[in-house]
């Protein structure tokens, strides 16, 4: 009797599953226990004001790629002719991880942005090191990364082969 | 037919500045707000006014008033302004004012000086456009149990009374509310952070036709507070709550406002503990001498 191969295509969505999940709930904890205070820095400082506006670029930045990702995620979809199909059941996973991962990174940015604003809008302060700041910075990166290579996933496992 | 000057209307807001939070500062420098002394402002208005009808009132107390004189030409109104700070007035010309536009806005400061003389230079506008075509008086009581700015009452998006009125927690203010009702009434506000904000809506049923519905919504603001942290010796570990702050002292924080308690520790002093409620907008500066321990 032939001995099975080994399947690598069921542990990688396993695997991709399982950090998910865990990368999730440790952030949903540290969102809402994390300290929220910044250290005053005024932005009459040339100093605070280059690195806020650096910040912001830099966040903006990678929130209009991920919509552009998002996008080409869901154009494997809805156009027929491209070679991805989103048929197997670990195509349909990676594919809900992929878009998952990107809304994560997009509220992210989405909550992070509009709490820094008001900070420097009533307070004139801007501190990169604060702890929320960092999460916020954190968060947006790491699921646009993750998001990237579970959409990575997807298109292997979903290319077609004819 | 002698119909002289009807008595027609005037609508009054008093807002009570007086009550000041007494949380106790451990800093000296934090400045106390002056009470208003109690004195006699005299106003005077310089125009046709059939009738000026004046309330005042907080939660302690309901203020007198009276009136020097009345006249067609100018009216000159006494009162004792005890705790209030602020007091508004608005008058009328006459019975046709149902249909006509409410002619002046004034604004007097108590306490700053004894006697003080409006003259049509201090008219404010308010918004009174909707006397005409309709007229509706409907007081509302509000009753704060936190500090709050009332930042309006609206009835199918227009103004129907006055907005950014401070209302200090525990007091009571008399709201009038103007113009149509017919899409009930929404009053907005924001600062309020705690406790609870009762809207009462009185009516006369012959005079508003449409059910009344008083909705009471909060925006709740963004603005943080402010906490400067200074330690004798410096490099203090700070406790927000519980939770290590990641600067040593000396630091500064903008944060949530609430309850807040700052610890400081550091090796070879006794802890330093203050806990206070913060509010919005607050500053609060620490300036703390940590004391050797013991051996």
């Amino acid at each position: 009797v032939p001995k099975p191969k080994l399947r690598i295509e069921p542990l990688s969505v396993v695997a991709l599953v399982l950090v998910f999940l865990c990368g999730s709930v440790y952030l949903a904890h540290s969102w809402i226990t994390i300290d929220r205070g910044m250290v005053i820095h005024r932005l009459t400082e040339e100093t605070a004001r280059l690195a806020s506006t650096l910040f912001f670029a830099k966040m903006t930045a990678v929130g209009q790629l991920t919509i552009g990702l998002l996008g080409a995620t869901w154009a494997m979809l809805a156009v027929k002719e491209t070679k991805i199909s989103i048929a197997s059941k670990s195509a349909l996973v990676t594919f809900i991880v992929t878009n998952a991962s990107f809304a994560i990174s997009l509220l992210a940015y989405n909550q992070g942005y509009d709490f820094i604003v008001q900070r420097i809008f009533h307070h004139s302060a801007f501190d990169i090191d604060a702890p929320f700041v960092v999460l916020v910075n954190n968060v947006q990166k790491s699921f646009f990364i993750y998001g990237c290579l579970a959409l990575a996933l997807t298109i292997i496992i979903g290319r077609r082969t004819t | 037919m002698s119909l002289s000057l009807v008595v027609v209307f005037v609508a009054v807001v008093l807002t009570p500045f007086a009550q000041q939070d007494k949380t106790p500062s451990p800093q000296p420098e934090i400045r106390q707000q002056k009470q208003a002394e109690p004195s006699h402002t005299a106003t005077s208005i310089s125009d046709k006014y059939s009738a000026l009808f004046v309330e005042a009132q907080n939660a302690a107390k309901t203020f007198g008033l009276s009136f020097d004189s009345y006249a067609e030409d100018s009216l000159r109104v006494t009162l004792s302004p005890e705790k209030v700070n602020c007091l508004r007035i608005t008058a009328a010309t006459t019975s046709q004012a149902r249909a006509q536009r409410l002619r002046s806005y004034f604004s007097a400061k108590a306490g700053s000086t004894t006697s003080q003389s409006l003259t049509r230079g201090d008219l404010a506008d308010f918004s009174c456009d909707y006397l005409a075509t309709d007229f509706r008086f409907v007081p509302a009581v509000v009753r704060a149990s936190g500090p709050v700015t009332l930042m309006g009452a609206f009835s199918n998006g227009k103004v129907v009374s006055y907005s950014d009125l401070k209302v200090q927690a525990g007091n009571t203010i008399l709201l009038p509310v103007v113009g149509a009702l017919s899409g009930g009434l929404t009053i907005s506000a924001s600062g309020f952070s705690g406790g609870s904000v009762i809207w009462t809506g009185s009516a006369d049923k012959s005079t508003v036709d449409s059910p009344l519905t008083v909705t009471f919504t909060t925006s709740s603001t963004t603005e943080g507070c402010e906490i400067y942290v200074n330690s004798e010796p410096k490099e203090a570990a700070v406790f927000f709550n519980g939770t290590v702050w990641y600067k040593l002292t000396n630091t500064s924080v903008v944060r949530d406002p609430g309850p807040l308690k700052v610890k400081l520790t550091i090796a070879g002093y006794e802890d330093w503990v203050e806990e206070r409620s913060i509010k919005a907008g607050e500053t609060w500066t620490i300036d703390a001498k940590l004391k050797k321990k013991k051996h």
